[in-house]
């Protein structure tokens, strides 16, 4: 999507009379009604478009329009290239940690994130072996086995209804996410949450990886108030298998109704940790990580490094705290009260600009332990 | 008698090639193939019962051998083992009452001491505990009793055996009749099991449920019928139960009697419980602790039943009860049918044998057919006999079985 809106771009030309900025973001915001329409946005898609339509407000209005372009196709590229790319080879580096000699690895579905963790690990020379788990209808699971297959690693393939079969000899989950929530739910591909408690009753720990601009503020509690519906046929015939499409004639019936769900929600008390391109993160530390680490794309170089050299000391030494990026007021009384019920310490990260107010804000609410901003750290 | 093996081969050939399926079948011609090899079996005055249990263990421990998996078959053989037991008890006492009244209730209160010598007390005895409802208490003393009738019997009888020869003949006719008979209702019960728990579904499904149930069960089928027919309106989810995908059939089914049907994948099991009243599903056999062997995928759903606090009900004929503890029953009870239901041959054929040279394929596809689901996901059974907890499995089972038939191949083995 965001190579289509690049491309967008490249082509846009400003209108007379009217400044680029505006128009722009209105023909931005026309071309995502026009994704919305043909299929609904993911949680991804709209932090991507959140992020370039706060560049194009951020540009000068004396930038020419040739210049403007260039540096909002620059912008997409980085955009890719950090909080993509660079995302996935830093999950990969954190999660392959993870992985030992002799581990039975159960992955489901496919996802890129654990796809190209596993190739990794077994660059490595790491010995392991996978267990795909697959459900229908997309089977996306059998595209994921053969190019691990292909790839040399060994492995099982199975349904989802057999997991609490295999789990018997699973010693880690890695499942892939398309959005982790603010309450800390993986939303993720349907049947993930079976995946997820099967292991947990199973006591087989559950590691989700995901990248840091999937994460988003919203919160949801089951998976019917917001999903995605797929094409309801697809599940009335089974592909490959004639003699069990008992139903063929049956699509137009009142009384039936296929429901071919696409995401599920999958609550954070069965999740062990959650690897992010920050650091590896348990759920529930997630819960109070503002989500503005998502949205705050504009936090310099420096804020993320030292972000993540915190979490990674931090995680070793296994403390929990929260981390606040930006500034509002609701969220400091909503952290009060998360660390009055779990005695955290609250680390401040502020951007270079942020301002001391907040600041003193949080400070005068909570017991804060740090700040830490583009200037450096310094104890409050 | 010739005929009745060739029977017995015919029927364990199908149980080996796995041609009948579904334990109701299994259990219905399991019954009817014992039934003939008794009507065949050859009755010897003395220890009629004995000649009976031997005969039918004989072809019981090739049945369950010829396919172990399918619990249905060892239940029936125990079962019919029971009743011979039972009758055999009751014929004895009811003569042995007849024959020496005086001397049972003189020596009622001391026949433990005397337990080896007053065979007829000790019949008695038993003859009391089958009479009353068998408690656990009385389950442990069954255990001697039950084991010495045979023997007990058969030395009354030798010792009568001159004297009472025209009775003994008439009796043995009325062991075998009565046995045969039994078996009849045995038989019955099983073909009218669905009717009978599909009796109870008004009890349990109210006006506008929402129920949940996996793959297709015919029990699971009458029941939402039988609840249908009697004007309740309700709605019921049905994931189709990979790899056999018999939800679809059972969607249908629903559908063409004019319920509420929402077919969905089993992936969103989890996601779709959440608005679940009631999950109801099949089994395919209970096991003494309250842990039921079920269609694979039902321990996933146990599971999301649980962390939504939905009622777990799992329908299950009498046949269905087993009188065996599971002992690690995912790998034990369990069978793998073939990979082509997963993946297509034709496209991963490179994959399969891709490592024909070496010892083990890279590929690997596991499909397992049953799942287990421990006991205490389980809110509620519902038998042909009423609805029962978990914990209340073994009294049924005390009530189906006697104790020492539970290893029917244990015996021959050792003597072999």
């Amino acid at each position: 999507m965001l190579l289509a809106l690049q491309e967008a771009i490249k082509d846009y030309s400003t209108p007379p009379e009217k400044t680029l900025s505006r128009d722009l973001t209105a023909k931005i915001s026309s071309y995502v009604s026009f994704f919305s329409e043909c299929r609904p946005l993911s949680i991804t898609m709209g932090n991507a478009i959140r992020f370039l339509k706060s560049r194009i407000a951020k540009l000068p209005l004396t930038m020419s329009e040739s210049e403007a372009k260039a540096s909002l196709q620059s912008d997409i590229d980085r955009f890719i290239a950090e909080k993509i790319i660079l995302a996935d080879n830093v999950i990969v580096k954190h999660a392959v940690s993870k992985i030992r000699d002799g581990d039975v690895l159960l992955t489901y579905g496919s996802s890129s994130a654990v796809e190209m963790l596993l190739l990794h690990a077994h660059e490595l020379g790491k010995q392991f072996r996978v267990v795909v788990v697959d459900a229908r209808p997309k089977l996306e699971g059998q595209r994921l086995l053969r190019r691990l297959v292909g790839k040399g690693l060994s492995c099982t393939y199975t349904h989802i209804n057999a997991a609490s079969y295999i789990m018997h000899e699973v010693t880690r989950v890695f499942l892939g996410a398309s959005s982790v929530l603010s309450n800390g739910t993986v939303y993720s591909r349907v049947g993930t949450a079976c995946v997820a408690m099967v292991a947990h009753a199973f006591r087989v720990p559950v590691l989700v990886c995901c990248e840091a601009y999937k994460f988003h503020e919203r919160v949801q509690l089951d998976s019917i108030c917001s999903n995605e519906l797929g094409d309801p046929d697809v599940i009335l015939k089974v592909p490959g298998r004639e003699e069990v499409n008992p139903l063929d004639g049956h699509a137009n019936c009142e009384n039936l109704q296929p429901l071919n769900l696409i995401y599920d929600a999958l609550p954070s008390d069965y999740i062990s940790m959650i690897i992010t391109d920050y650091g590896m993160v348990s759920p529930f530390l997630l819960v109070a990580t503002n989500s503005e680490l998502a949205s705050h794309h504009d936090d310099s170089w420096l804020m993320r490094l030292l972000l993540f050299i915190l979490i990674r000391k931090k995680t070793d030494d296994a403390y929990v705290f929260v981390l606040l990026l930006g500034s509002a007021h609701k969220r400091a009384r909503h952290c009060a009260r998360i660390q009055k019920r779990t005695l955290v310490d609250v680390i401040i990260l502020n951007s270079p600009l942020g301002n001391g107010l907040m600041v003193r804000e949080f400070s005068s609410k909570l017991y804060v332990h740090a700040e830490i901003s583009g200037f450096g750290v310094s104890s409050l | 008698m010739p005929d009745v093996h060739s029977l017995v081969n015919d029927f364990l050939i199908k149980l080996k090639k796995r041609k009948i399926e579904g334990s109701l079948a299994t259990a219905k011609q399991t019954a009817e193939l014992i039934r003939s090899v008794i009507s065949a079996q050859r009755v010897p005055y003395t220890n009629q019962a004995g000649a009976l249990i031997d005969a039918v263990k004989a072809v019981g421990e090739q049945l369950i051998a010829a396919n172990p998996v399918e619990l249905a078959v060892g239940n029936i053989v125990r079962r019919v083992l029971h009743i011979i037991r039972e009758e055999d008890l009751s014929l004895t006492t009811a003569a042995m009452a007849g024959l020496n009244m005086s001397t049972v209730s003189d020596d009622e209160d001391d026949d433990r001491d005397n337990h080896p010598v007053l065979s007829a007390a000790v019949v008695a005895a038993a003859a009391r505990s089958t009479l009353r409802p068998p408690s656990l208490q009385m389950l442990l003393e069954d255990i001697p009793d039950a084991a010495a009738v045979p023997r007990t019997s058969s030395s009354g009888g030798d010792s009568e055996e001159k004297t009472k020869s025209a009775d003994k003949s008439s009796r043995s006719r009325r062991l075998k009749h009565d046995v045969i008979e039994a078996v009849n209702e045995l038989i019955q019960d099983i073909g009218t099991c669905h009717e009978q728990i599909a009796e109870q579904a008004v009890e349990h499904i109210h006006h506008n449920e929402v129920i949940l149930t996996l793959g297709s069960s015919r029990t699971v089928l009458e029941f939402l019928c039988a609840a249908k027919e009697k004007k309740r309106s309700f709605r019921v989810f049905v994931a189709e139960g990979a790899p056999r995908y018999q939800g679809h059939l059972l969607a249908r089914e629903l559908v063409a009697r004019g319920l509420q049907t929402t077919l969905i994948t089993d992936s969103a099991v989890f996601a779709m419980i959440s608005r679940v009243n009631m999950v109801i599903v099949g089994a395919h056999a209970v096991m003494a602790n309250g842990g039921v062997i079920a269609p694979v995928g039902l321990n996933m759903v146990a599971l999301a039943a649980q962390r939504h606090a939905v009622p777990f009900v799992v329908l299950a004929g009498s046949h269905k009860l087993c009188p065996l503890y599971p002992h690690n029953p995912e790998v034990l009870f369990n069978e793998l049918r073939s990979p082509s239901e997963l993946l297509d041959f034709g496209e991963f054929s490179d994959c399969m044998d891709f490592g024909s040279g070496t010892a083990s394929s890279l590929l690997q596809v596991v499909n397992p057919t049953f799942d287990y689901v421990p006991p205490k996901l389980v809110s509620l059974f519902i038998t042909d006999t009423g609805g029962h907890n978990p914990s209340y499995v073994y009294r049924l089972i005390a009530d189906y079985y006697s104790a020492d038939d539970l290893v029917v191949q244990r015996r021959p083995a050792m003597g072999s």
